[in-house]
């Protein structure tokens, strides 16, 4: 195909704002699938993901497009992830193309995520079509949202397209703006071979399947080629496109999008955003932009039964083939045995990856509460990065501790500012800028740690704003902070796996919660426990579980002997299940309540 | 072969809110067929081999729920003729609502020698929380009734821990009844909720007392005990002297015995068995000719030497350790490991005297946690 005749797009949008909607739109329009077919949403083939409403594997798909001018063309159209835990991932589909519809929601106006959306597009020079969707909802008030678009983008508010994708009604406009507004691709196909990874899927029969957009040169089968970042060596196996399924063809030509297949087993010799080129005469030249992803937020994984580890490990794997940022090491911990330290790139991706382990491999876990990752410069000079507290040398030994930190913005109507201000006041939020986008809605500058915004930051902004804020956050590098390790005894003994990192203002409220609820849950013992919690060897809170008075039964069982057998036999058996610290049993119970999650 | 009987009562006026024991109400018309089964149970023991009883104890349910015609009849059928050893002794347990002193010489007409009476508490309030059908006058009127001393000893059951209760009203209870020179015995348990009964259904909206209320009671019940001259010989049972309960002493000897009727346990060395629970079935299978009997297991050497450690450490005689080693073959020392005795000891949870191993009183509180570590 001439490259004049090619669109690269994709559609940028808040949650829940259209976004998979309108692509079904595309699809039917251009009878790349008919409507009997049109499974709601099939952009989104994970259960999960259409139940959240996001997307989270990005999906390829040409369309051909007659256009009003009677000639047809080929617009490919490129799914992106729509959570801020993948703004690398959306970052790489958007450099795979040259313009993006941003969605917006013409009842809910512009969200946090629409403003990094568009900042994301604008980084990658890509030509944005507004949409203002949904305007056919009661609720809707196109015309507000329409000038905070034209605003925010700088332009003509009359520009601005509004559609129905539910209904379809102004959708067949959206795809001749696409034709008109977004350029063709450029490149040329006689170059040396450049190729950008933007996304990959595992296909057990053939191994990684890579998506790949080519900037120079053409991808022919057989090709012998070349990972840029690893210097690994393939040949290339078939290449092709996707409308419902894989269409092979003999080559992709610069200005394409399409997929490659190389007999990839090793899933992580495929690096999102990585550059593939020919072996012999391959170019010299990166696609700009690639990074080595990093997990920002960790999170033990335990088997609730031991049994189960085996089936928890091959879990993981399979997850990992098709998900190359989750990373996992495997793990023990005095408190709950064997059992893995995962890292995620954020709180909703570590949420998907713990729901899929539960429906899609029907393995019972257990999730401790996340952590980010510290940084750690010690008295005599190390500097260690730590994944779990357990792992923190002792309070003495730390000259001091860094975390990571975010960029967070939150938009919200004007009446929820003075809520939001003290959420993030708590969580050791500075705030930056405060800007009004209309006289109702204000968009928040926060810095604001990393380590606050994961446990219940989401749920205490939404309830803070009777769900009307919304919050978006990128890393911003690690900061020095006054954090220190706060441990909790019993009878004197420390036990690894109730440490935590917590900031100095906020031990004594986190050591006096933990010590209460542990009082609440170990039982009374042949004598008293004390549990205190302790920053090095200073004490700052304790409590106490009183000595059993007595530990008999006196009930009466006459010649039933076995039965009473029987019973301390299993007393006996959930005895075993304790945890032995000292001469002090703690149930597992009370292991769970401190380190998982609710 | 020399042994005890127990014969099991399931018959009640009303069924208690705590109740988890096999018994029902409402079925008097199956109480002659019963009976008859019982006996005919009996007949399939007493066919294999010659029985010597040394004590015979009947139990429910509510035994005194039986008229004075079916006591007179099951006498005839079946109790008179039981093969009792001199000087057996032989207990009924007796509910106050339906005790009367012609029940009284009925029973002590079959041989009967000891009453118990399911007193429970004195407060009627606590009475009706937990579904017993008697007040507390209609308790003291029998304790006052003539036809008690035609007995040797008389027994009182009484609960704590019940929903509502506290010490004074636990005290009172104690106290009014142990003063009584014709009690002999006390057996007093905590109340136990079971999951599948109304308490166990309810038990979030139970008054219940507190954990630590419960122990004061414990403590102000071996006080009110001992003020009144009776002495603990096991976790819930007291006695003046020379009148400890022999059948119930043998059960924590290990000594055999027969059960008869729905739901009863006995234990013929190595095997300890339990009858079906349904009144209907185990009828007709006693008519059929077959033992009743739904499960059984047999006793190995580990579990009767778990057995003895737990019955040993919940008693004042304790844990014979040369009885031990007759029973289980095994070295009582090497099977509870003698660090773990040593600790023990350390602890004042037990103390030693050649050949007992016997809980303190602060062990004995302690009892199932002793178990627990012996396991």
């Amino acid at each position: 195909m001439e490259r004049d005749f090619i669109r690269n797009f994709c559609i940028i949008a808040h949650i829940d704002h259209g976004k998979s909607t309108l692509a079904d739109r595309f699809l039917e329009i251009t009878g790349t699938i008919s409507k009997e077919k049109m499974q709601a949403q099939v952009l989104d083939d994970m259960d999960l993901e259409r139940e959240r409403g996001i997307t989270i594997k990005s999906h390829p798909i040409r369309m051909q497009y007659t256009a009003q001018d009677g000639k047809a063309y080929e617009f490919n159209l490129i799914d992106t992830p729509g959570h801020v835990d993948f703004s690398y991932e959306v970052s790489r589909s958007l450099a795979a193309c040259e313009g993006a519809i941003l969605v917006v929601d013409a009842s809910q106006g512009i969200e946090a995520q629409t403003l990094t959306n568009i900042f994301l597009a604008l980084d990658n020079n890509l030509a944005i079509i507004p949409v203002l969707n949904k305007v056919d909802l009661p609720s809707a008030h196109p015309e507000e949202v329409r000038r905070q678009v034209a605003d925010l983008l700088g332009i003509d508010p009359a520009t601005i397209l509004s559609c129905s994708a539910k209904t379809g009604a102004g959708v067949a406009p959206i795809l001749e703006r696409v034709l008109v507004d977004i350029p063709p691709p450029g490149g040329d196909a006689s170059a040396p071979l450049k190729a950008l990874i933007f996304d990959s899927k595992f296909d057990s029969f053939r191994g990684a399947v890579a998506y790949v957009r080519i900037f120079e040169g053409t991808m022919r089968r057989g090709d012998a080629i070349n990972f840029f970042s690893t210097g690994i060596n393939y040949d290339v196996d078939e290449i092709g496109f996707f409308r419902m399924g894989r269409f092979p063809l003999d080559t992709l030509q610069a200005g394409e999008v399409g997929y490659m297949i190389a007999n990839i087993r090793t899933v992580s010799d495929i690096k999102i955003g990585d550059t593939v080129t020919t072996r012999l005469g391959g170019t010299q030249e990166a696609v700009a932009g690639y990074r080595e992803v990093k997990p920002m937020v960790f999170s033990g994984i335990y088997p609730i039964d031991k049994a189960d580890y085996e089936d928890l490990r091959s879990a993981l794997e399979k997850l990992q083939l098709n998900d190359s940022s989750i990373s996992y090491l495997p793990e023990t911990s005095s408190a709950l045995g064997f059992g893995f330290r995962a890292g995620f790139l954020g709180l909703l991706h570590m949420e998907i990856v713990q729901e899929r382990l539960y429906r899609e491999f029907n393995v019972d876990i257990i999730t401790t509460i996340p952590n980010v990752k510290y940084h750690i410069r010690m008295k005599n000079g190390d500097e260690l990065y730590i994944e779990s507290p357990a792992k923190m040398p002792s309070q003495q030994e730390v000259e001091f501790i860094s975390e990571p930190v975010t960029k967070l913005q939150i938009i919200t109507p004007a009446e929820y500012v003075g809520a939001i201000m003290k959420l993030c006041e708590e969580k050791r939020g500075k705030m930056g800028t405060m800007e009004y986008l209309e006289t109702t809605r204000v968009c928040l500058h926060y810095r604001i740690p990393l380590a606050e915004i994961i446990i219940d930051f989401f749920d205490r902004l939404k309830s803070c704003s009777r769900g009307y804020a919304s919050m978006d956050y990128e890393f911003d590098g690690y900061e020095r902070e006054n954090l220190v390790k706060l441990d909790i005894l019993i009878n004197g003994t420390p036990v690894d796996a109730f440490s935590s990192i917590v900031h100095r203002d906020n031990t004594y409220h986190f050591g006096q919660e933990i010590t209460s609820k542990l009082k609440e849950l170990i039982p009374r013992q042949q004598f008293e426990v004390a549990i205190q919690a302790a920053i090095g060897n200073k004490v700052i809170a304790r409590s106490t579980v009183k000595a059993f008075r007595k530990d008999v039964t006196s009930k009466c069982y006459g010649g039933d002997i076995t039965r009473k057998r029987k019973l301390l036999e299993k007393q006996k058996e959930g005895k075993r299940r304790m945890k032995q610290v000292g001469n002090i049993e703690i149930p597992q119970e009370a292991f769970l309540a401190v380190l998982s999650r609710d | 072969m020399r042994c005890s009987l127990y014969i099991h009562i399931p018959f009640c006026f009303s069924k208690c809110r705590y109740c988890d024991f096999f018994s029902v109400a409402g079925h008097d018309d199956l109480i002659d067929e019963y009976l008859e089964a019982v006996a005919g149970e009996w007949k399939l023991y007493e066919r294999n081999t010659p029985i010597e009883l040394t004590t015979v104890y009947i139990g429910g349910g509510t035994p005194s729920f039986l008229s004075i015609a079916q006591w007179e009849r099951f006498g005839k059928m079946l109790l008179k003729q039981l093969p009792c050893v001199s000087g057996a002794e032989w207990t009924v347990e007796c509910n106050p609502e339906s005790f009367s002193a012609e029940k009284a010489s009925a029973l002590a007409a079959v041989g009967v020698n000891r009453l118990t009476l399911g007193i429970q508490t004195l407060d009627d309030r606590e009475l009706r929380l937990i579904g017993r059908p008697h007040t507390s006058r209609q308790a003291m009127e029998v304790l006052d009734n003539p036809a008690l001393l035609r007995f040797n000893s008389i027994g009182i059951d009484v609960m704590y821990g019940l929903p509502g209760q506290t010490i004074g009203s636990l005290n009172r209870t104690l106290h009014a009844l142990l003063d009584r020179p014709i009690v002999k015995h006390l057996s007093a348990y905590e109340l136990t909720i079971a999951e599948h009964t109304p308490f166990g259904r309810h038990r979030s909206i139970l008054p219940l007392p507190e954990e630590d209320a419960v122990s004061a009671m414990t403590g102000a019940l071996h006080a009110a005990a001992s003020d009144h001259g009776f002495k603990q010989y096991e976790v819930s049972n007291f006695s003046r002297d020379g009148f400890r309960c022999r059948h119930n002493s043998g059960y924590w000897d290990h000594v055999p015995y027969i059960g008869l009727g729905c739901a009863a346990h006995s234990y013929l060395h190595p095997r300890r068995f339990w009858n079906i629970g349904d009144i209907i079935r185990y009828c007709s299978m006693v008519k059929s000719g077959a033992f009743p009997v739904e499960r059984e297991e047999s006793i190995d050497a580990a579990a009767l030497a778990r057995e003895m450690a737990f019955l040993g450490f919940r008693r004042n005689d304790g844990l014979n350790e040369e009885a031990f080693r007759e029973k289980t073959g095994m070295d009582f020392r090497r099977w509870a490991g003698e660090d773990r005795l040593q600790r023990f000891i350390d602890d004042n949870l037990v103390v030693y005297q050649r050949p007992l191993w016997r809980a303190t009183a602060r062990g004995m509180f302690a009892a199932d946690y002793l178990a627990r570590e012996l396991f």
